[in-house]
This record gives C-alpha cells, structure tokens and sequence, in this order.
C-alpha cells in the first residue's frame, strides 16, 4: 500500500469526526472530541444557541439567493449526491451529511485498486471539497468564531484548517465554482427596508455574516431598542431607528469580513476573491446609503 | 512521496480518531451515532438500551430524568411486522412508548402511525385484562370473570372428546392476522386436525392466484428500491401490503428517478405521488395489463432470452397447437397473434384510459427492462369476478421483460423470506375438512372462510369447538348476520373461543372471550419479504424481557403482562398439553422439553433451540457480541439471514442430486436421491414426483440443470397445465376475464361501489383501542363525483341510501372529483357497532350503539348513539371530541366466491339514491334469504372436483395449501360421489 490512501483513510476520518459534532449532542461526541483535541464538548443548549440561534450549518444558507434553507442551492447539492448515484439524504446541504460524503468518498479512493476508478472518485472528492464546501465552509466557521463559544470556535477553526489542508492535495479550480457563478449580489434599489435587511443578511450577496449576538450588541452599542424577531426584522427595525448608525455599523463590520475574505485569498484564490468583493461592495453601498440618508435628514432639519 | 514522518497535523488527528474508533467498536459499542444523525432522527446507541436517559418533557421547565430500557419486538397491528423499540420505564416496568427498531433490516427502524400507537392498545382502559365467560345466552352481553384453568379444562376436554370420537373436523380455528409463521397450522397438525381457517379468501388469495399459477410461489416480492419503473395497481404509498417497508423504498427509488405508475380507480395518496396515475373502470385493470403486454410483443420489446429459457412455451405449443413445430420462433410466432384483440383502443374501451395513456405507460414500462418491480395484492385482485387474473397478467409484464428477481425487478416470497425449522414438526394431518375445502373449489388458494356460515346453514356440518382468534368475522366479512345467525345458533357451533385483545362483533357471540397479548405482550417469529434479502423478526414481550434483564425469572408471560392477559404460543402449548394429558393420543409428545423430560417446552427452549440450530449465522454473530443466539434476539429483535439472493431459479443443481437423474423431454429433471434436509421452511408449491418416485430437483436449461420454480414443468409457467387439466383450459394462459360489476352486468341505475380501500392509520379491528388513530381517523363517507352527485341534488354531507342486493346502508355523501365518475367509493375500517345489550365500555372509543333487531330474515340495525366523552383511567377519554364513527357497509354484502380463486370479489354494484324519509345515519337493513340466493347463485358458477378433477383428488397436490393433509386423504371418497 502507498502512504496516500492511508493518508485519505485517516483524513477522512477527522471529517467524519467534525461533521457528526456539528449534529444534534450526544453522548458519544465526547470521545470524538477528545480525539480532535477539542476538550469537552458544551451543554446542549450552548449547540442550540451556535448552531440554531447562530450559523446555521446548511450549505443553503450561505450559497442560496435568499439567504435561507431549501431552495435552488439545496437542489442543486441534491443533485450532486445523486449524479455520484447516492440517495440523497433529508438534509442533503447539511455540513455534517456533506463532510460524512467527503469521507465516504475519501476512503473509497482509498480502497480502490482499480487506478481510474480512484481517479475518478478523486476527483468527486474535488468537486464535492471546492464546489459545496469551500465556497461556504469559511465564510460560516468565521460566523461561528462571532459566536462566542470557545469550543465551536476551535471546531471551526479545526475544520477550516483540515479542509484547506485538503484543498492541497486536490487539484484546484481554474473558474469560480458554479455554486458563485452568476450568484446575485446587492440589489441595485429596494423598495423596503425590510427589503435591505434580507439582502444584507443574506452571506451570498453581502459578503458577510451577522448573528443574531452581533446584532443585539450592535443595537446596544448605537443604543437602539432590540425588537424582538427574526434577524431581518430586527436589523430593519434597527435601520428605521436610525439609519445612519446602522448603516455606518454594517459598512464596518463588512470592511471587517473584506479583509478577512481577502487573507484567505492565498489559499483559497478566487473563491476567497469572490467573496471579498462582496463585503466590499456591501460596504461601499451602506457608506453610499449613510451618505445620502443623512443628506436627506439634513435637508429635513 | 510522504512518509509518516511527514504527516500533517490532521492526519495525526485521524489516526488518533481512527484508534478511537477501532477501541469503541471493539468493545461492540456504537462510535458514531446513526443512522439518522441530524436532528430529531438520532436513535439511541444500541450499548445504551439497557439504561437510556431522557428527560420528562411534562415536568419541564425542571429537568426530570427518566430512565428506560429499551426492548426491541415486533408490531403486530399490520402485516408489515416493521420493528418497535419499547422504553420500558425501569422504575414501574411499563411501556413508556413505542419507536422504531434501527436494527430491524424491514422497516429500518421506521414506523407508520400504528407502531407507535401500540401503547395506546396497551394502555387502554377498556382492554379485556381477563378471561370471561358468557353467564346468559349468546349475545345476551352477560359476563363472568374465570380464571384460566377453568376455560383450558372446558376447551381442551371438548377438543380430546372430539379427536377421541373420531370427529377431528369439529374443531376449527379461524385466524385474522397469523402471529409466528407455521406456529398455529403445526398446533392443528400435531392434534390431527385439519382445521386451518384463514381469512385469505376475504384478502389476497385472488392475487396468490396469479402469482401462484406462474411461479409455484404466492407472494411477490418487489425490489422496489432498485427499480427504474415502479408500477402499483394498489396504494402502496399509504395502506398497502409491507406498506411501511415498501413506502419507504418507493420513496427511496422515487428520489433517484424512478417513474411510477399507479392504476387505482381513487385518487389515492399514492396516486398523488405517481408519474403516471391511471383512474380505469374498476375491473377492467388485467384488460390494461394486456394491452401493455401486446404493446411489448408488437413492437418486440421483450426479453426474447430470458422468454426462450424460462416460459414453459414448448409445453404451451405441444398442448395447444400439437400441428406446431416446438421451436420458440413458431411460439413468438403465436405469441404475436395470442394478444392481438389486446389493442390500446380495446383496453380504452374497457377502462375509460385513452389509448394514447396506455401507450404512454407502455413505454414507461418498456424503457425499465429489468428494473421493472410491479405489484398488486389486494385492491383489483380483491374485487373482481377473476381478479387473480390482474395479477397473473402484471406478472406477465413482469415475465416478458425479464424482470423477474432481478435488482430492481419483481422477485418471489419464498426466496427473500426465511422460515426456520423448529424443534418438533407434526406430520401431515390424515383428515380433509370439507368446510373449509369444499369440492366445488378444487382450485381455491385458500379455505373457503366466508362460506362457513352458508354452509353450516346447509347442514354441511358441525363445529364442537370453533376459535376465533385476533379476527372479528361478523364485521370483517361479507355477510354478517349470516355470520351471526350462525353463532348464536349452539347446535351449529357448539362452543365459540375468542382469542383476542378487544371486544368486536363476533367477541359478543363468543362462549369464552379470553385476553390475547398485544405486539408488545407475545411471542412470535416473523420473515416477510420485503426487499430481495432474508431476515427474521421476533416478537416478545417486553416487559418480561425488561424484568430478565434485571434478573428476574419470568417463567410464564402472564406473570408480566397485564391482567391475565397471555400469549399465544404458551396458551397453546398448554391447551395441547391439557388435550392428551397422559400421552396416549400422541400429542404430547410435541409440546414436551428436550433438556428436562416429562414437562412442558418453555418459550425461551422453544426458541433457544431454533436460534441455535435453524438460523444460519446467527449463533457467529450473536458470538461475536458475546452473547448467545437467544440474548441476541432478545437484544436486538430481528437478524438478517441474506441479502442480494437474486436469480435462485438460474442455480445450478447440485451434482449429488443428479446421480441416476430422468430428463423429461420437457426438461423437468427428476431425482432418485434422498430429498435433501430443508433449512428454510417458507411456504411455496410442491410439485409432485414421477410415477418411478423421483422427486422434481431442476429443469434442464441450454443443457444446464437449474434449480427452476416450484411448479410442475419448474419453468415459469406461461401455460397453465393445472388450470386446463382441472376444467378451466379457457384460462390456461393469462387472459382477461370481465368482472360481476363489468358494465354489460349492471343495470341502468346501478353502479360499481368500491368498498376495499383502506386509510393509512387504521387497521380493521385491531386498532380499535388506539386513541390516537381513532382521533385522526372516525368516518367513511361515500366518494362520489360531482357529475353523479349534481342530478340527486347531493352536496357534501348530506345522506344517501346505498342499496346492494340483500338489502342497504345510510351514509354521508363525500362530493369529490378524486374518484371516477360513474363509480362510488367507501373505505374499509369504519362502522364498529355494539349492541346495546353489551355493557356500556365494550364499545369503547370507536363503536356506535346499535339496537340490532330481526323480523324474519330481515336484520335491522339503527344507531342509538355514536361515542362521546366518558370517565376511565385514562384522562383522554374525557376529551373525546367526536361522535362519529362511520358506516358498516360490508354487512350489506352478499358472498362472491371466484370460482377459481375462491377470493371474495368485494365490489358491488349498488344505487345510491338520496336517503329516504325515516333514514337516518348508519342505518343498515339486510335481507339474510337474500344471502342465502346469491350464495347459491354463486355456487353455479364454480365446476365441482367430482366433474372436473383428472385424476380423482380433490385438489391438485402441488398447490399451495396453509396445513397440508397427507396424500391419500386428497383422493376423493366414494361416497361423496354419490
């Protein structure tokens, strides 16, 4: 045997690993991370709070154009287990179910004797990594490090290393993933701000992640009223307060995520690009807006 | 190149996760938890049954733990036998609830609303807890408690008296749904009796019929998960037969691409996840089937190899065209021309299906090749006149496109189900129970059941002894005040036995009603296929096995059920014992313990003994966990025998069998070696030996001997020689036979009312004392079109007179387009009644109170009450928030034996009228004289034994029969010739 199935075999297993505890508490949890050197895993509820509350770990959320489950991203990773001629699972975008296919792929490979079958399994595993992982993976692990749970925060980090660690063994993409391609960005006008908020919540167009925590500590940090609701009614409630403030808040926080896309930029390449040009003209937008609402507010007073 | 040295910091952490792994599973513990990981899904690790933790979601928000273990057994409210897992509170050793058994290979720990909803059955505050005993006349509604040894000794003297008195087919046992395969059918062998009664005939034994004619084997087996096109004349999806096994693997091939086509007269809800749904002319189905058929034959889409090696066409040609060269070119040849009325256009014809849809799922089904998996049980089978030639005819689909026990094709009970061997095995009974096998049905799949009450009438005969068990045949059956003259009549049935859980219909006629145990409260061994593997199930009862495993020694099951509630297999053990209490009539002898003889055999011999000796595998796997075969049954309630059987008639024959074989010039090879020992005992047809005594062991193919199909050529029998031998050459090839409801038989305002469709969360009467189905489900309106409706002025809701031919029923009309016009529909499981004679809580949550009266031969039923709140033990009943409780339509049903099948065809041509003055909802007349016309009207249709059979038996051998008496009894006797 050479040493690089034995290297897919073993990497796969992490990827197992991280997926399953990123699932729903369990007694078990506390061996695998005892293994990842994790520590002991949370309460439930501190899982409720990252994972339910906080970054929802569902490819959709980050890829989709409107920023929630299901819809023509959670099709379209549907599609993906099936044209490997899998069943694809009830949650097909969950991160677990796709980490747990990556493995699956992996050790596959792994014990394929037959040089073009494991070929061609290398090169799912490719697709599957750069197609439905990486162009989300980072962008929700930093959602989960705003979290404020030390454990998550080193899961993600774990995971985010082990996937660009992966990423180097695999051939990467010339073009951006068809997952980015064509996806919508800020829309040029919108009618409401309701409608402003859903766009900015959603990571595809915005370029950026913001919590439910963040949003909270941003209220009481402009000293707004927290509304109590889904995050787009509480970021619009916020912006109808006072729309200078937030706006000038969103700007920063998305300058924040810029930067950070943009370091990633080395790994990563385009996709890394593509998401750092999103916080970038998110943040040019919201200053453009802040601008041209105080100048109507000024014409007012 | 990397060596070890080099390695990554995560490949180091998956090396420590990899030990990790290997450590958890070494000690036969769960590492990951699965199989269904996120959310809700997650089951708990099997290490941890013995003490699983939860916390009580009524004392929230403080957090209260309870903890359970968690028992594994079977659900006994369908025939589907999906895996539960019980949480037996540890502290009060009672059932928690019921969720779904990961371990079991079936159901893939996945339930319907009826698994759960055992604990409802368990919990019930009106259950029978004791044995009763009638203390005034039949039906009077007088009980007395007694105690168990009281009924055994009364029960088991009147059976020895009539095994003593040489009147062994004075006792009958009549079963709804069968508890552990074979069990009951030896309890009768080992007595000498041979009085098996099923309720077949009232369910699939027209859709055997057709199965069975084909293939020697009764029952398909579908690999529906592989398949590329699924095509269901049924509702698969919500009710049908292995419906939770099967729905979920529909679904499964569904979401891979498969097409489905679903023929029902109904939109089902299985026909709202179709492709393709086809809404035919009830009856007209089989003339669909044909046509698709000649669309493969015309454009010659067929498996010509597959045709060529396995249709007994050479039999067909030598039988039917002796002018005929033996070649298949000159069988294609016919073939091509045998199916050519079969059009599209005559199909459209029959069913009211445009030609172009038929040619359209023609082409579905051509573009499946293998992958083709078809099934059909009840539904069209259930109803016709001839409806065994639907599924005779779909399997001919099936057959022509080779797709028989392919991966995705349709495969064959007998191969994907196991049956093992138990430690004694009766003989063949030396009796022929005319009752039940009467001559005029020498072909019936299964026991003439529903006739029984004509026929006592008749003067046919007597019962000293008759049991009903779990199966309430004055509600169930066509036919139920003929079926309640005869039980309260004690000069017909001397003494009636209800083996069963709740009160019913016929529990009211009984002499003894005595308790039965739930799926949670028995034993029993089930195999049923329900994917191309073979896997067994056991069920027990898990309080018993709670208590054991805290190290108690539970010796009788009584002594941990409710009440006196028992078991079945202990109480028959025990009645057998008491029967032959010194031996001497040879009975004992079957019930006795090897390793301490001289007493009786315990459950846990009787199934240790099995496990260890007739389960190949599983005494390795339950080694490998450390535990014994019966432990690892105990534990983890089902094993899996094989998967992927496959092709079993493409096996090669074993060469020692083939030493001295005969070749017929047909191919059937015959063998003088011993039989070899049967590890698997799943039912299917036995085809005799050669007039030297050989016994048929394969089938030369292309110079091959294979194993074949249990029929009598081992071919797949295209040709029937059995059907043409015993009087019916007519249909010795699958052809179409038009129904009693066939619009040429129907007057102007007449009808068909289709009357067997079933709702997903109900199951005939054994759901009864579940609380939560009866919530989702209470009525039964009768579907009826707007086209039909709009003439009588009919809106939703309001009533309408359903006449049949004995008398009529009062129901609420359901204006949909959800069924086809010109065809009424009224589901199955509705109307539970008592008579306002019982005491008050016999009716419980789903029974109306009737008054019941009779002026001659006309029965009169008119509602008193419907249920309604009450105070019990269980708080719910108070909130019970709806009256209704439907219709009992089937007592309005006179007998349609087929005459080949012997199947009760259920449809009905009827008028629906608007109700009349006086009516009122439920109101049910019928005419029992009326009954007794059409039975005998029915009767001309069939051809008696005695004209028709070739060699002078009553049947032919090689059928299938439930409990199978010895060869010589099949011979018919003089005098029943005179």
């Amino acid at each position: 045997m050479t040493l690089e199935p034995l290297r897919t075999r073993t990497t796969s297993e992490v990827f197992r690993a991280l997926g399953v505890l990123c699932e729903t508490p369990h007694p078990s949890h506390a061996t695998l991370a005892g293994a990842l050197d994790l520590g002991t895993p949370p309460p439930a509820a501190e899982h409720t709070q990252v994972f339910t509350l906080g970054t929802v770990p569902y490819a959709a959320v980050y890829l989709g154009k409107e920023g929630m489950l299901g819809g023509d991203a959670a099709d379209r990773v549907a599609g993906f287990w099936r044209a490997l001629g899998y069943v694809p699972p009830a949650e097909a975008d969950h991160l677990a179910a796709l980490l747990g296919l990556l493995a699956t792929l992996g050790e596959a490979e792994a014990a394929e004797l037959d040089p073009a079958r494991a070929a061609l399994l290398g090169r799912a595993r490719a697709v599957l990594l750069w197609e439905h992982l990486l162009t989300w993976v980072p962008t929700f692990a930093r959602g989960v490090a705003a979290s404020g749970s030390a454990f998550y925060t080193d899961w993600a980090a774990l995971l985010v290393e082990a996937l660009v660690a992966e990423s180097a063994t695999l051939d990467a993409p010339d073009a951006l993933p068809v997952a980015l391609t064509g996806a919508p960005g800020l829309p040029d006008d919108v009618d409401t701000v309701r409608d402003l908020a859903a766009a900015l919540l959603t990571p595809v167009r915005s370029g950026l992640v913001l919590t439910r925590v963040e949003l909270a500590r941003a209220a009481r940090d402009l000293g707004l009223g927290l509304r109590i609701g889904e995050r787009s009614y509480v970021l619009a409630s916020m912006l109808e307060q006072d729309p200078v403030a937030t706006l000038a808040w969103v700007a920063h926080r998305a300058d924040a995520w810029g930067a950070h896309h943009t370091r990633d930029a080395e790994t990563l390449g385009p996709v890394a690009r593509f998401w750092a040009e999103r916080a970038t003209t998110t943040a040019i937008t919201c200053r453009a807006r802040r601008d041209s609402t105080e100048e109507v507010l000024s014409d007012v007073r | 190149m990397t060596t070890t040295n080099d390695r990554t910091p995560v490949e180091g952490l998956g090396e420590r996760v990899s030990a990790a792994r290997d450590e958890v599973l070494g000690r036969g513990e769960t590492f990951y938890p699965g199989p269904s990981r996120i959310h809700l899904a997650a089951f708990p690790p099997k290490e941890r049954w013995d003490d699983w933790v939860e916390l009580d979601s009524r004392a929230w928000p403080t957090r209260v733990e309870k903890r359970s273990m968690l028992v594994p057994t079977t659900c006994f409210n369908c025939e589907s036998a999906c895996g539960l897992l019980a949480y037996v509170d540890r502290e009060t050793l009672q059932v928690r609830k019921f969720e779904g058994n990961p371990e079991h290979p079936g159901s893939r720990g996945r339930n319907c609303a009826k698994g759960p909803a055992t604990v409802n059955q368990v919990t019930d505050p009106d259950r029978i807890l004791y044995p009763m005993r009638r203390a005034g006349e039949r039906g009077e509604g007088r009980w007395e408690q007694v105690d168990w040894d009281t009924a055994l000794e009364d029960i088991a003297g009147r059976i020895r008296t009539a095994i003593t008195e040489n009147r062994p087919n004075a006792v009958m046992y009549h079963v709804g749904r069968p508890g552990e395969d074979g069990f009951t059918e030896r309890v009768l062998a080992s007595w000498g009796v041979d009085g098996h009664n099923s309720h077949t005939n009232v369910c699939s034994s027209g859709a055997r019929s057709g199965y069975h004619y084909w293939s020697g084997i009764d029952r398909p087996s579908p690999d529906h998960a592989n398949a590329k096109v699924i095509f269901l004349i049924s509702s698969h999806l919500e009710t049908g037969h292995y419906f939770n096994p099967h729905a979920q693997r529909i679904m499964e091939a569904k979401a891979n691409g498969a097409k489905i086509i679903v023929v029902d007269t109904r939109l089902s809800n299985t026909a709202t996840h179709a492709d393709h749904w086809v809404s035919p002319y009830p009856g007209s189905e089989a003339a669909i089937n044909l046509a698709i058929a000649h669309g493969l034959i015309a454009s010659k889409r067929y498996d010509r190899e597959f045709v060529r090696r396995w249709w007994n066409w050479k039999e067909y040609l030598r039988a039917v065209h002796p002018q005929r060269p033996e070649t298949f070119e000159e069988f294609e040849d016919v073939l091509s021309t045998l199916y050519a009325e079969y059009t599209p256009e005559y199909a459209a014809a029959e069913s009211g299906i445009d030609a172009a849809v038929i040619r359209e799922i023609t082409d579905v089904v051509a573009s499946a090749g293998t992958a083709l998996s078809t099934h059909n049980w009840r539904s069209a089978a259930a109803g016709n006149l001839g409806g065994w030639q639907v599924s005779r005819t779909l399997f001919l689909v099936s057959a022509l496109l080779g797709a028989v026990a392919s991966p995705g094709g349709t495969h064959l009970n007998a191969w994907n189900k196991f049956v093992p061997k138990p430690m004694h095995v009766p003989g063949h009974p030396h009796q022929w129970n005319e009752l039940t096998w009467p001559l005029e049905y020498p072909l019936a799949m299964n026991e003439l059941s529903f006739l029984l009450p004509h026929m006592l009438q008749e003067g046919r005969g007597t019962l000293d002894v008759y049991f009903t068990r779990v199966y309430n045949p004055v509600w169930t059956n066509p036919d139920g005040m003929v079926w309640s003259e005869v039980l309260r009549e004690e000069s017909l049935i001397g003494l009636h036995v209800a083996l069963t859980p709740t009160w019913n219909e016929t529990a009211y006629l009984a002499d003894y009603v005595l308790p039965m145990g739930l799926g949670s409260e028995r034993h029993d061994l089930h195999s049923y296929e329900q994917y191309d593997g073979q896997w067994i199930g056991f069920r027990q009862p898990v309080t018993r096995t709670a208590r054991e495993r805290l190290g108690e020694s539970v010796t009788d099951t009584r002594q941990s059920n409710p009440g006196e509630v028992w078991e079945e297999n202990e109480f028959w053990m025990e009645l057998s014992w008491r029967i032959d209490p010194d031996g001497t009539l040879g009975i004992r002898k079957f019930y006795e313990s090897q390793t301490d003889p001289g007493k009786r055999l315990s459950v846990d011999e009787y199934y240790r003994w099995i496990f260890e000796n007739s389960v190949p595998g599983l005494p390795e796997k339950a080694a490998a966990e450390g535990l014994d075969p019966l432990a690892f049954m105990r534990r983890y309630g089902a094993f899996e025998v094989s998967s992927h059987v496959g092709q079993v008639f493409e096996e090669p024959v074993d060469d020692g069998l083939l030493a001295g074989a005969a070749t017929t010039d047909l191919g059937r090879v015959y063998s003088p070696a011993p039989k070899p020992p049967v590890t698997n005992l799943a039912p299917m047809g036995a085809p005799v030996p050669d007039a030297e005594g050989r016994h048929p062991v394969g089938v030369d193919v292309d110079g091959e001997v294979k194993r074949g199909f249990p029929t009598p050529s081992g071919l797949l029998e295209f040709y029937s020689s059995t059907l043409a031998d015993w009087g019916w050459p007519e249909y010795a090839v699958p052809t179409y036979i038009k129904s009693h409801i066939h619009p040429e038989h129907l007057a102007a305002d007449q009808v068909p009312l289709i009357s067997t469709f079933r709702l997903p969360t109900q199951i005939h009467t054994r759901s009864a004392n579940a609380k939560w189905l009866n919530e989702l489900a209470q009525t039964n309106p009768l579907w009826i079109h707007p086209t039909q409706a709009a003439p009588l002025g009919l809106r939703s809701g309001d009533l309408v007179r359903v006449s049949t031919d004995i008398g009529h029923f009062v129901v609420k009309a359901w204006v949909t387009e959800g069924i086809r016009p010109g065809v009424v529909a009224c589901s199955h499981h509705m109307g539970r009644w008592v008579p306002k004679e019982q005491p008050e809580r016999h009716g419980g949550q789903t029974a109306a109170t009737v008054d019941l009266s009779r002026t001659g031969s006309t029965w009169t039923m008119k509602r008193l009450r419907g249920v309604g709140p009450y105070e019990s033990s269980d708080p719910d009943t108070a909130r019970i928030w709806w009256s209704d409780v439907g219709v009992h339509q089937n007592m309005t049903f006179a007998v349609h034996p087929d005459p080949i099948s012997g199947m009760h065809c259920w449809h009905q041509a009827v008028r629906v009228t608007r109700a009349e003055p006086g009516d009122s909802y439920g109101d049910i007349s019928v005419d029992t004289d009326k009954s007794r016309a059409l039975y005998r009207q029915w009767l001309e249709r069939t051809r008696d034994a005695r004209q028709v059979s070739p060699d002078g038996t009553r049947r032919p051998y090689w059928l299938m029969r439930p409990l199978k008496p010895g060869p010589e009894v099949f011979r018919i006797p003089d005098e029943a010739r005179e």
